[in-house]
């Protein structure tokens, strides 16, 4: 059974991190683990306006921390990955899995001639 | 251990007034503790990296919340406007007067003071250099003591001689025409930093004394009309007053020379200047006597000031006058002045402050009025809204809330109040400028820039803003509770005074201008009923120059006396004279003049007539005669002179002048003429002052021609004038016709200002008392509205329809009876600065004080009729009903 509404391709990657980083997944450590993985400088706000659409659909909830003097004196805000949200991670996946069954060979060649252009 | 770094303070204090509440804290603290960690590894890099992070964090959220309480905001700001559309259009109207006549008047006075020459580097060194003696007197200098001054100057880094030149010009593209000309010394176009445009400038040797080279140098816009900037006028031939000069070059746009009054539109060599003026042969540029340079133009060296310039200066020409005696016999009577700033004529900046003063007189009114009326507005208005606020404050809105309401209903207000600025700008643009102003010359372009606009916006948001703000200082507390109980009365206290201060303060300024208007139209009305001493009706002027065609004196008389027999034959005319200048004009030549040799010799203003001048113009005699035509045309120069009351009575006091012999120090040494007659006094175009000693003589020899002939038809000028105009210039095709006008016009002329200023005021003081009207009309409105009940209540206690209007008319007129007597004191402040503006008026004239407070009076009663008569269908069970 198909969710409601697809993730964004953004949206599977803050699902990804937050899912990586378990008990460490507050706004500054997914910014990091996504810009530093996938390599793509991702601005502090679209982190957190992203976060903020998961967690109307309550494919995340949020707690939050204790106020650190790293901080200046400001609390962290934790995310945590329902069981709705990994379903519709799940989902996501799965459909580019099969979409790319078979292809990937011809995709990466393609891909080698536009890198050897 | 070392203190952890913070981040950049700026960036942090934009992403807290920006961020949305529910995301701050917890982005502000990954960004600092992230930036903490980057610090370990680069300061400068992590700074760079917070900034980056705050601009695009910001972008990432796009109008949503961040954009949307000011969005909000005005929203609510026009939603508000909008039920209230006459306030918001009375509003915005005071907003555009007030602005727009703010920005027009400060544009025209800006440019009227300070307008720098254009084209030139640095103008603010550039300093002007006059040769003048104890009676502001002003002469030319030589082109080799202007080299010995400039060399004894160290606090100039250049003097240059440069001097106006009459030039008519022909070519094989250009029919012949005058030209405004300029004789210029070397490195005239150095000191000013002006390169060429086309071709090149002249070099030094071009420029140098006693150099024979005819060489020409257009400006731009001479090039662009009267040779349609083709490229190939460079190098073509140009006839200047009969000599061949070569045209070399053009200079860059925008630039015409030194003078704010005039464009200059050609440069020549000051080495052929006595060429072009035909002079005598025995006198050329070379000789240190020949004081031919009427212009200097200087640099100050840098820290230098003019005291210092003009203390070297004067050192030096007392060393000139010592070391050449006999050269410089007239220069010593002379010393050189220095004036900062190049292009106003010393003797034009009275004029010229007389102006400008006049144009802040009014503007401060308008702007009193505009900012009275908008305070008015806004205040009652927030009065009106206070229950609307109260419930605001109640559901716990901040007073920063409040406020910022207010800013954003500013801007509402002041974008189309700026847009109506603009048109107000353009409305005075035609009406009241363009018509002339009291300097000669193209006028500034006071087209609108982007750059008026933001002004014009950013003027009219702080204008709102204060007027805003500045009577909610003064309103009294509001005291939420009440208010939402319903008490319509009792939290306006303190309100009040302000309110009726405002009013009357409108009230006077209006009338302030009124009067203002009336005082100068009483004045136009007295210029033009002083009688000039001539009789100008149905007489023209033409103007004709012979002289840059190099005629010998017998052509010369030829031309002329070919310019009488044409006009002379068309039947309209009834009769012809010439003379050196117009009537109304000051000739500009002074003269020296006296009977004793011991005693103090008079200067006069020096003019050449012919036969039936003072005839024609209508100028009494009052001794004597005037000079006859055969002792005129036959060439022999006639040993008399006319001499106008003025001058007789100095020189001769009560005693008949004719048969005496005075002696005249003139432009070739001493004469002796005979007083031939005695002739009423006429005065100059400025008919304030009364008339100076004026010297007539008939046309000598050389001197230069007659140039101006008047004519009186029979009939109006403009039917016959076109056919004569084309007469005189069929006589000579070389010589064309200057001017061809009504001898009136020179006098509608002179009365400009005076006719600016009126225009001015009547269309500024009549749309600031329609508004100072609305004004009156809004707070009598208002008052009436909080009374209901208590009119209510009288009524019903049996008050007649009389009483209640005179209880409301009558606080009204009481408003209007102080605003006349505030008014008063100000207009006798507004007499005492226009000052000389004025002429025949003062400030307590009677009947202009009670026309403007009787006027204030109806004012006020029409303003405060629809409200009173309001207040008299107010059905007294509704009024008790309101609370």
């Amino acid at each position: 059974m198909t969710r409601t509404r697809a993730l964004g391709e953004f949206e599977q990657l803050l699902l990804f991190a937050v899912l990586r980083l378990g008990e460490e997944a507050y706004g500054a450590r997914i910014r990091q683990e996504i810009e530093e993985r996938v390599g793509r400088s991702v601005s502090a706000g679209a982190v957190y306006t992203g976060l903020d659409r998961l967690l109307s659909r309550a494919l995340i909830s949020a707690f939050e921390g204790d106020p650190t003097a790293v901080r200046g004196g400001r609390r962290k805000k934790f995310y945590r990955l329902e069981p709705e949200g990994a379903a519709s991670l799940a989902e996501s996946w799965d459909s580019v899995r099969t979409m790319a069954d078979g292809v990937l060979d011809r995709m990466r060649d393609l891909a080698a001639v536009e890198r050897d252009a | 251990m070392s203190p952890t770094p913070t981040p950049p303070r700026l960036a942090r204090w934009i992403l807290a007034r920006l961020l949305p509440h529910r995301h701050c804290e917890y982005l502000l603290g990954d960004l600092e503790e992230e930036f903490v960690e980057r610090h370990g590894r680069g300061a400068v890099r992590a700074r760079t990296w917070y900034w980056s992070q705050a601009l695009t964090t910001l972008s990432a959220y796009p109008r949503s919340s961040v954009m949307s309480s000011l969005l909000a905001d005005l929203r609510i700001a026009l939603r508000g406007l909008r039920r209230e559309p006459g306030f918001a259009l009375v509003a915005v109207l005071t907003l555009a007067v007030g602005i727009g006549a703010v920005t027009s008047v400060f544009g025209m006075a800006h440019w009227v003071l300070l307008r720098p020459v254009p084209g030139v580097e640095a103008p603010e060194d550039l300093v002007t250099v006059e040769i003048m003696n104890d009676e502001s007197d002003d002469t030319g200098i030589s082109y080799l003591n202007l080299l010995d001054l400039a060399e004894g100057t160290p606090a100039l880094s250049g003097l240059v001689g440069h001097t106006g030149v009459g030039v008519q010009a022909a070519g094989d593209r250009l029919a012949p025409v005058s030209l405004r000309a300029q004789a210029v010394m070397t490195g005239y176009f150095e000191l000013l930093g002006v390169g060429s445009h086309r071709g090149r400038l002249f070099t030094d040797e071009e420029l140098a004394i006693g150099s024979a080279a005819r060489v020409a140098v257009l400006t731009h816009s001479a090039w662009s009309e009267r040779f349609g900037a083709d490229p190939g006028a460079l190098g073509a031939t140009l006839r200047l007053n009969g000599t061949p000069f070569t045209v070399i070059g053009v200079t860059p746009p925008g630039f015409r020379g030194t003078e704010r009054t005039s464009e200059v539109e050609l440069f020549v060599p000051a080495s052929s200047w006595a060429e072009l003026s035909h002079v005598r042969t025995d006198y050329d540029e070379t000789r240190r006597d020949f004081g031919f340079l009427m212009q200097a133009t200087a640099r100050l060296a840098p820290g230098a000031t003019p005291d210092e310039a003009q203390a070297q200066l004067q050192a030096m020409n007392e060393r000139l006058v010592a070391t050449y005696p006999d050269e410089n016999e007239l220069l010593a009577q002379y010393r050189p002045v220095v004036f900062a700033g190049v292009g106003t004529d010393f003797r034009e900046r009275p004029v010229l402050e007389r102006s400008v003063r006049m144009l802040f007189v009014v503007v401060s009114l308008i702007l009193g009025i505009a900012a009275a009326n908008v305070a008015n507005l806004l205040l009652l208005r927030s009065l009106r809204r206070e229950g609307a606020t109260a419930v605001r404050r109640a559901l716990g809105g901040s007073r920063w809330a409040v406020a910022r309401l207010h800013v954003a209903e500013s801007l509402v207000l002041a974008v189309p109040g700026a847009l109506g600025a603009l048109g107000v700008v353009w409305v005075l643009n035609r009406v009241v400028w363009r018509a002339g102003m009291p300097v000669a010359g193209p006028l500034p372009d006071l087209s609108l820039t982007p750059a008026t606009f933001g002004f014009a916006v950013v003027g009219a948001t702080i204008a709102t803003l204060v007027c805003g703000v500045a009577p909610a200082l003064f309103a009294g507390r509001l005291r939420v509770a009440d208010r939402l109980r319903g008490a319509t009365r009792g939290s306006t206290r303190g309100t009040g005074w302000t309110r009726n201060g405002l009013t009357v303060l409108q009230l006077a300024l209006s009338m302030a201008l009124l009067v203002g208007a009336t005082l100068v139209t009483r004045t136009l009305v007295n210029l033009r009923n002083v009688d000039p001493g001539i009789d100008a009706s149905n007489v023209a002027l033409l103007t004709a120059d012979p002289g840059p065609q190099g005629k010998s004196n017998e052509e010369d008389r030829a031309y002329w006396a070919g310019v009488r027999r044409a006009i002379e034959a068309r039947p309209e005319v009834l009769a012809v004279t010439l003379s050196s200048a117009s009537p109304f004009a000051g000739s500009g030549a002074l003269i020296r003049l006296g009977v004793d040799p011991e005693a103090e010799p008079v200067a006069a203003d020096v003019r050449f007539v012919s036969d039936g001048y003072f005839e024609l113009l209508g100028i009494p005699r009052i001794e004597g005669r005037g000079f006859r035509r055969d002792e005129l045309e036959d060439g022999t120069a006639v040993d008399g002179v006319v001499l106008n009351e003025t001058l007789a009575g100095r020189l001769f006091g009560d005693a008949p002048a004719v048969g005496r012999v005075v002696t005249v120090q003139g432009f070739r040494g001493e004469i002796r003429p005979t007083v031939i007659g005695v002739v009423a006094d006429v005065r100059a175009s400025d008919l304030r002052e009364e008339a100076g000693p004026a010297l007539y003589q008939p046309s000598s020899e050389g001197l230069g021609s007659w140039r101006n002939i008047l004519v009186r038809g029979n009939g109006p000028v403009a039917t016959w004038l076109p056919a004569v105009e084309r007469a005189v210039a069929e006589v000579d095709a070389n010589v064309p016709v200057g001017l061809a006008e009504p001898l009136t016009a020179g006098l509608d002329r002179a009365l400009l200002m005076e006719r600016t200023l009126l225009r001015l005021l009547l269309v500024i003081g009549g749309l600031a008392v329609v508004l100072a009207g609305v004004g009156l009309y809004s707070v009598v409105a208002y008052t009436v509205a909080q009374r209901t009940r208590e009119i209510g209540i009288r009524v019903a206690l049996g008050a007649g329809p009389a009483s209640v209007a005179r209880s409301v008319l009558g606080r009204t007129l009481g408003l209007g009876l102080v605003g006349a007597a505030v008014g008063v004191a100000i207009t006798v402040v507004l007499v005492r600065v226009l000052g000389s503006v004025l002429y025949g008026v003062g400030a307590l004239d009677p009947a202009v004080l009670v026309a403007g407070m009787g006027f204030l009076v109806v004012m006020v009663l029409v303003a405060g009729g629809a409200p009173a008569r309001r207040a008299l269908r107010v059905d007294p069970v509704e009024a008790m009903r309101t609370e």
